[in-house]
């Protein structure tokens, strides 16, 4: 019975040709360039799914029929075919592809070599992510991909990244792309405790990676539909590899300290006379005499503030408060993995472990993962297989300003560190802390920091789990299912202690919150592909596929605890429970077809329709496609030439769409959770919005690829994405109800070129040097607004959006620097008008505001030089961008001028102030208590960002196998890894200028420099 | 075939049900959500509900009045009260965009309630509750948009013409598309509505005690105060008197004054906005402001403490200022002492109903009319006795009286109960603030709130 079902398959399988071939059997041996024997090698016949792999010796056996081309293809390696005549034994060597020009790199719905494959996509291999040692992919994507921009939140332990493809995606539409992991369209965002930044992207071990795509036009990504307009990142994770066990430990351990010169305070003395100067001024102004006075006057308003003791504190120079709170954390990190198998079946499975402890006291990210991955071959016709990819994230920390609201919270780190007086020390004389050092209602911030009294402690539990089987259907027919649950708990703890600065009137609070996100899916797939006369190859996909997602938020609090040693609701009053359930469904139809003529000319089309319970019934279903085409003119006979190695022109167009962040944001809503007294209340919550739809981009894409002189490999590509129906928050009258809604109103675009370099062995010499440069341009506009007017958003109305103007402007009043004869701030009354002196006031009510500089690079990029040489490699990553700007917060509160009493200021103000001695500084004459507030937003707070960073630099060395290859090691490895390591440029200095994407500097602990060594060892 | 593939698909995976439709588990749609008087005591509650935050009576237009009449002064300008007490109320402030979105976003929930029981009447439209809660709708309607117009416009007594287009706000009585832009109506129209639905409320609010809600007693006060407002003296009075005669509410005596602010329903109070351990306006409620543990932004001016010492020493009013500093010994000075907490609750400073309106207020509304030619009533002098005695131990009734007698009472008993500017503006008197040189002229714009920068960019016609 058996024998006959494999005749059946072996009949479907290889059609009735098969019948009159010849078989026979190949063996050979696969090896590297450097002669090492290649494990893992897939050996299969061009054009079937018949296939196998090179055991732990590099060795392989086949059976074919004479005719067929074999088809030798690794990771990293490029992929080499030799046609079978009777040659009984084909020993191969693959060269090593760093460049990956034509690996066969992930895309939507399968893989695709690089050199058929029409659209714009960009492949990194994990061990460089997992070099960057962040804790998320999407910082370690930081100048490594062209078109992408990373920013990181805050520079906290475990925060979230910032991650654009491609430009500005939207206004107030979500900017992020789709993260598609092993087929599965993943879970992301952030679902962290309110006030805190929390990524659950980090419970992916960067460790796990095998390589990451990034989707960029709509040619690569518009199978993904609705998901996809901001661009698609494809992870694969590793998997097995048939042979002898392989086993792999990492251990690294570094330390930390903040990267840059940020944040240093006036010294206490500075602080002494920067305030009595401030007083003297508030008296003056009280007088009616601070734009002109005489010495006397300036005599006697100085007089009075020392006969009446004005001044509470000495003249001298106090602690060092910023070492107190940046100081040196620690991250540390092992990884060990297993993978193994026969040719039927293989695994690959690891357990990881990271600790970041924050240079803040009291921040910490710790991650314990888990990765099973098993493929068996259950028969010649079925492969299986299942992942399960386990997480247990643990995050200590407190509120911060990811969300960029305004306020710098009384007890946030940076508060903290400028609510100490300068003058004072840190300890008393007896070594007990000085507990009248601080300016406002902290006494000293080491109490704080010791965040006993206050914290967030966020546990984030993630299952991914998926299960995935193969069918062989017939001769280039296959259908392939992948069912997945996507498991996400998220568990915060707020904890307000009774004698907190925050927790104090309630006698203690506290809060547990739960996230329960859980995403089913099911994702199937239809497949064709063959070949017709050795020329045509077509391939072909149609595909079914649903999404069903939850999410489920319970809320529990207490106050008024009965002991300060018990952190656990219980000990306090019950005050508040809540729970909601959120659901969405996305139901979807897709299809593909690709086309080559003897791999010259390739042409390829994709559709998919998308129906979603987010939109309203009539506005449901949506349809997005691509066209794309190449031509590979070195194939041609006329380009045949020795400088030229392959070339390709590439060219798409198509759309893709964006879907409303709520899961009912068409519906006209009562909320029922109210309370009035002890009633209960229901209210009018969301307007509704029968009409809302998707937002729309269509998106242009115009390639070149060139791999030239045999080790150089170009390309440059320019993209044009036009975005309409966006998802706009609209503002609108409050007599309506809202303060604004979300329409599908507007259109903004975003262009540029994207280039990438790579070089592979620039000397061809032992001594290796490779280049990777990626450099992306990039305008991205305002096209048109409802009705043409300006929209202006933001929290303090920072941003304004108005046609024919960048995305991110910042829209501030126009700082006019300080009269030298006065000592004041002058403002421009209108910015676009010249400095006369009858545009310019001294009272910042009057100046109006203006568009004032964008927060986005013209263009950004980055440097990889890799130099390696007997064993030793050194890697420096230096990332640069030009053109863009920054809105410093944070700046703000620490230039005030005189009105906060209750801050330090930035060093930068120390000696550069007006005084009647020193005219010419930077920054006025500091008046206490002044309602003209000189201090508030404009061009002061607006800096440049344009910088030369030297981002990772590793050097690692690969100990001489002689040494150890007797107790059965395989390779041993050491690393030493800098991350953040310094500015080569800055137009700012003495900051960290990687803010936020849309250029919001917010009060939160910026970057930091990290150190680690490690050892890697393969046995 | 394809519809084959799908549903097989559909079952095997997810059940068949229509997974396309989804609805939230804590939200319903209007047409679902008031189905019930119930539902209706509910969503009236909502309405209340909205005016428990920082901008509202809870908050900063709680102490409103006495922060720009002089009444206040900051120890530490925390950037709470401390601008409203400078003036700052420009159209960039917190307050020009908060009172504003606090009182129509409240009225516009008035609005989509009414919409809704129109478009789908509920079987109990003939109750006395039913028609109760009608009532109190349309009253929160005159009383926003009365709240409004003393906000943004001026008052009667210094307005131009009352008649100039755009003089008024925005009368909001339907529901509107998300898109409209708005103009204003004129002073006139605007006040007319607020007369038209107070009257429309009296017809069938309810007549009994009702804790957090408005009734017909709260009704007739509030609108008493409009109808002074307008100078209407003899509506005015008849108004004050149907309250003061009929009402079941009690004046304060000497005995339970001071405990009247500790406690919910005290006798006096015609209306006042509910706040709990779970709804409350925080760190910008009247008591945080009002405490040297919180934001020390509101404590009593000098000017105010001067008025204060020369009170008799019998008043029991005395006890309403009082020496106070913070746990750590900080922020000394004299303190309101009526927003101490409520008894029983966590958070004290917190948890303050705030009084919209009281008993004492009617009476002084009466004596204020009849000073002024009303008729009908007792004279001035009995009025305004009748408030004192309870007040002060020992008094002795004064046999006439003056509006500036009344408004000296006033001062000292709607302390920080959101009164002293609008008294002085309602006279045309200066204010002497201790924050300016000059003394205010009531007609100074500064002491109205400017129209919100948003409205002014979205309603380009406002």
């Amino acid at each position: 019975m058996k024998k006959l079902i494999g005749l059946l398959a072996c009949i479907m399988l290889l059609g009735l040709s098969t019948v009159f071939a010849q078989s026979m059997t190949v063996t050979g041996t696969v090896t590297a360039e450097s002669g090492d024997v290649l494990p893992g090698v897939s050996v299969s016949i061009k054009g079937t799914t018949q296939g196998t792999n090179t055991d732990v010796s590099g060795k392989y056996s086949i059976n074919v029929k004479s005719g067929d081309v074999l088809e030798f293809s690794f990771t990293g390696m490029v992929t080499q075919f030799i046609k079978v005549k009777n040659q009984k034994v084909i020993n191969v060597t693959l060269k090593d592809d760093r460049i990956m020009t034509d690996d066969v790199i992930v895309v939507a719905y399968g893989t695709a070599k690089k050199s058929s494959f029409t659209g714009a996509a960009t492949s990194v291999k994990g061990d460089r992510i997992a070099a960057a040692k962040a804790e998320s992919i999407d910082k370690a994507l930081a100048g490594k991909i062209s078109g992408v921009r990373v920013a990181s939140t805050t520079g906290a332990p475990g925060s979230s990244g910032d991650i654009q493809i491609r430009g500005i995606g939207s206004i107030t539409g979500s900017t992020a792309p789709l993260y598609v992991v092993d087929g599965v369209a993943m879970t992301n965002g952030s679902y962290g405790h309110s006030g805190q930044s929390q990524s659950i992207l980090s419970t992916i071990n960067p460790d796990d990676i095998e390589s990451t795509t990034v989707l960029k036009d709509a040619a690569a990504a518009s199978l993904y539909g609705s998901r996809a307009a901001n661009g698609v990142v494809i992870i694969t994770t590793k998997k097995g590899i048939s042979g002898k066990t392989r086993f792999n430990f990492k251990a690294n351990y570094g330390f930390s300290n903040l990267a840059t010169k940020s944040f240093e305070t006036m010294s206490g003395e500075a602080f002494y006379d920067y305030t009595k100067e401030s007083y003297i001024n508030y008296l003056l102004n009280k007088a009616g005499k601070l734009y002109n006075y005489t010495s006397a006057d300036y005599a006697a308003a100085k007089k009075q503030v020392e006969d009446e003791n004005w001044m509470e504190f000495k003249r001298q120079n106090g602690g060092n408060w910023r070492d107190e709170v940046y100081g040196t954390g620690t991250d540390s990190e092992i990884q060990f993995s297993v993978s193994g198998g026969t040719d039927k079946t293989k695994y690959f499975t690891s357990v990881g472990y990271k600790d970041v402890q924050g240079i803040v006291e009291n921040r910490s990210f710790q991650r314990y993962t888990g990765l099973l991955n098993v493929n068996t071959k259950a028969k010649e016709w079925l492969k299986l297989s299942f992942k399960t990819q386990l997480a247990y994230t643990d995050l200590k920390g407190s509120r911060d300003q990811s969300d960029q609201e305004q306020g710098i919270a009384t007890t946030s780190p940076l508060s903290l560190l400028f609510s100490m007086n300068p003058s004072e020390p840190v300890y008393n004389a007896d070594g007990s802390l000085n507990m009248n050092a601080g300016l406002g209602k902290v006494k000293n911030l080491k109490t704080i920091l010791k965040a006993k009294d206050e914290y967030i402690k966020t546990k984030t539990y993630r299952a991914l789990s998926s299960f995935k089987a193969d069918f062989d259907i017939y001769k280039g027919i296959a259908f392939s299912t992948t069912n997945s649950v996507d498991y996400v708990n998220v568990n915060a703890f707020e904890y307000w202690g009774p004698n907190s600065i925050n927790g104090a009137s309630m006698n203690a609070l506290g809060n547990r919150a739960e996230r329960r996100v859980i995403t089913m899916s099911s994702s199937n797939v239809l497949r064709y592909n063959n070949t017709f006369d050795d020329v045509h190859n077509i391939s072909a996909i149609a595909g079914f596929e649903t999404q069903d997602y939850e999410f489920l938020y319970v809320n529990t609090t207490a106050k008024d605890y009965s002991t300060d040693k018990l952190d656990e609701l219980a000990v306090g009053k019950p005050d508040n429970a809540s729970s909601y359930k959120y659901k969405n469904f996305l139901r979807s139809f897709f299809g593909n077809v690709n086309y080559n003529y003897d791999n010259k000319y390739y042409a390829a089309f994709s559709i998919r329709s998308d129906e979603s319970s987010k939109l309203g019934e009539d506005n449901r279903q949506g349809t997005f496609w691509s066209a794309s085409a190449s031509w590979r003119f070195s194939k041609e006979d006329f380009m045949k030439n020795d400088f030229i190695q392959d070339g390709k022109l590439r060219f798409s167009y198509g759309t893709n769409g964006t879907l409303p962040g709520g899961s009912y944001s068409s519906l006209g809503l009562y909320n029922f959770s109210g309370v009035y007294g002890p009633n209960s209340a229901i209210y009018l919550s969301q307007p509704e919005n029968k009409d809302l739809g998707w937002e729309m981009s269509s998106n242009l894409n115009v390639g070149l690829d060139l791999t030239f002189l045999d080790k150089f490999s170009f390309t440059v590509e320019y993209f044009y994405k036009y975005t309409k129906d966006l998802l706009l928050n609209v503002p609108t009258s409050y007599i309506t109800g809202f303060g604004s809604s979300i329409q599908n109103l507007g259109e903004i675009s975003n262009q540029g070129l994207d280039i990438e370099l790579h070089v592979n062995d620039i000397l061809s010499s032992d001594f290796k040097w490779n280049i990777d440069l990626a450099v992306s341009t990039l305008s991205a506009k305002v096209e048109k607004l409802p009705g043409g007017k300006d929209i202006i958003l933001g929290d303090g109305n920072l941003y304004i959006y108005s046609e024919g103007e960048d995305l991110y402007s910042f829209y501030v009043a126009k700082w006019a620097g300080v009269n030298n004869d006065t000592g004041l701030s002058q403002f421009y009354i209108d910015p676009t008008k010249p400095a006369t002196p009858s545009n310019l006031t001294y009272k910042y009510s009057e100046a109006k505001r203006g568009n004032m500089g964008k927060a986005f690079p013209d263009f950004s990029g980055g440097l990889s030089n890799t130099f390696s040489y007997k064993g030793f490699t050194l890697d420096i990553l230096t990332t640069f961008q030009f053109g863009g700007n920054l809105f410093d917060y944070p700046g703000y509160f620490f230039h005030h001028e005189g009105v906060r009493g209750t801050f330090n200021l930035a060093k930068d103000v120390e000696g550069n102030y007006w005084t009647p001695n020193n005219k010419d500084a930077k920054y006025p004459r500091p008046v206490a208590s002044w309602a003209n507030r000189p201090d508030k937003w404009s061009t002061k707070n607006i800096m440049s960002t344009d910088y030369i960073k030297l981002k990772e630099l590793g050097l690692s060395y690969n100990i001489p196998k002689h040494i150890y290859k007797n107790f059965g090691i395989d390779n041993v490895k050491l690393n030493f890894h800098v991350s953040n390591l310094a500015y080569l440029y800055a137009a700012t200095e003495d900051m960290e200028l990687e803010v936020n994407l849309n250029g919001y500097r917010t009060v939160d602990t910026p970057l930091a420099r990290t150190y680690s060594f490690g050892v890697t060892l393969d046995f | 075939m394809r519809k084959i593939f799908i549903i097989l698909l559909s079952v095997v995976l997810f059940g068949c049900t229509d997974q396309l439709t989804q609805s939230p588990s804590n939200q319903l749609p209007a047409s679902e959500a008031i189905t019930s008087v119930g539902d209706l005591q509910s969503a009236v509650n909502g309405v209340y509900a909205t005016l428990v935050n920082d901008m509202s009576y809870c908050g900063n237009f709680g102490l409103y009045a006495d922060a720009k009449g002089g009444e206040l002064e900051y120890l530490n300008n925390y950037g709470h009260l401390g601008p409203v007490i400078n003036l700052q109320t420009d159209k960039n402030s917190d307050e020009a965009a908060g009172f504003f979105s606090t009182f129509y976003v409240a009225i516009y929930r008035i609005n989509d309630i009414i919409a809704a029981l129109k478009a789908k009447p509920l079987a109990e439209a003939s109750t006395p509750q039913y028609k109760d809660l009608m009532g109190q709708l349309h009253a929160m309607r005159a009383l926003y948009h009365f709240e409004l117009l003393r906000i943004y416009c001026p008052l009667p007594a210094v307005a131009t013409d009352m008649n100039a287009a755009k003089s008024g706000i925005v009368i909001s009585d339907k529901t509107h598309k998300s898109n409209t832009t708005f103009t204003r109506n004129t002073l006139k129209e605007s006040y007319d509505f607020v007369i038209t639905e107070f009257n429309e409320s009296l017809k069938t609010i309810g007549k009994a005690k009702s804790l957090g809600s408005l009734n017909y007693w709260a009704v007739q006060g509030l609108l008493s105060r409009v109808y002074l407002y307008l100078e209407r003296y003899q509506d005015a009075l008849d108004a004050a008197k149907d309250v003061i005669t009929n009402s079941p509410y009690a004046l304060y005596t000497i005995a339970n004054y001071m405990e009247s602010w500790k406690i919910e329903g005290a006798s006096e109070v015609l209306f006042e906005v509910r706040t709990s351990d779970l709804d409350n306006a925080q760190r910008n409620s009247i008591g945080y402001y009002t405490s040297p543990d919180g934001y020390p932004e509101g404590t009593a001016s000098a000017s105010f403490k001067q008025f204060y010492d020369a009170l008799p020493v019998g008043d029991v009013r005395k006890g309403v200022l009082a020496k106070e500093k913070s746990t750590d010994n900080k922020f000394e000075a004299f303190y309101c002492q009526k927003y101490k907490g409520r008894a029983g609750v966590t958070s004290p400073l917190y948890v303050n109903n705030p009084r919209v309106i009281r008993l004492s207020e009617v009476y002084y509304i009466a004596a204020e009319a009849v000073l002024k030619g009303a008729t009908g009533g007792q004279t001035a002098a009995f009025y305004l006795n009748e408030v004192k005695k309870n007040r002060i131990t020992g008094y002795v009734d004064m046999a006439t009286v003056t509006i500036d007698d009344i408004l000296a009472d006033r001062r000292i008993e709607l302390y920080c109960e959101n009164a002293r500017m609008f008294d002085l503006v309602r006279y045309k008197k200066v204010i002497n603030h201790h924050g300016f040189a000059n003394p205010l002229q009531p007609t100074d714009t500064r002491l109205l709130v400017s129209w919100p920068q948003r409205e002014l960019e979205i309603n380009k016609d406002f």
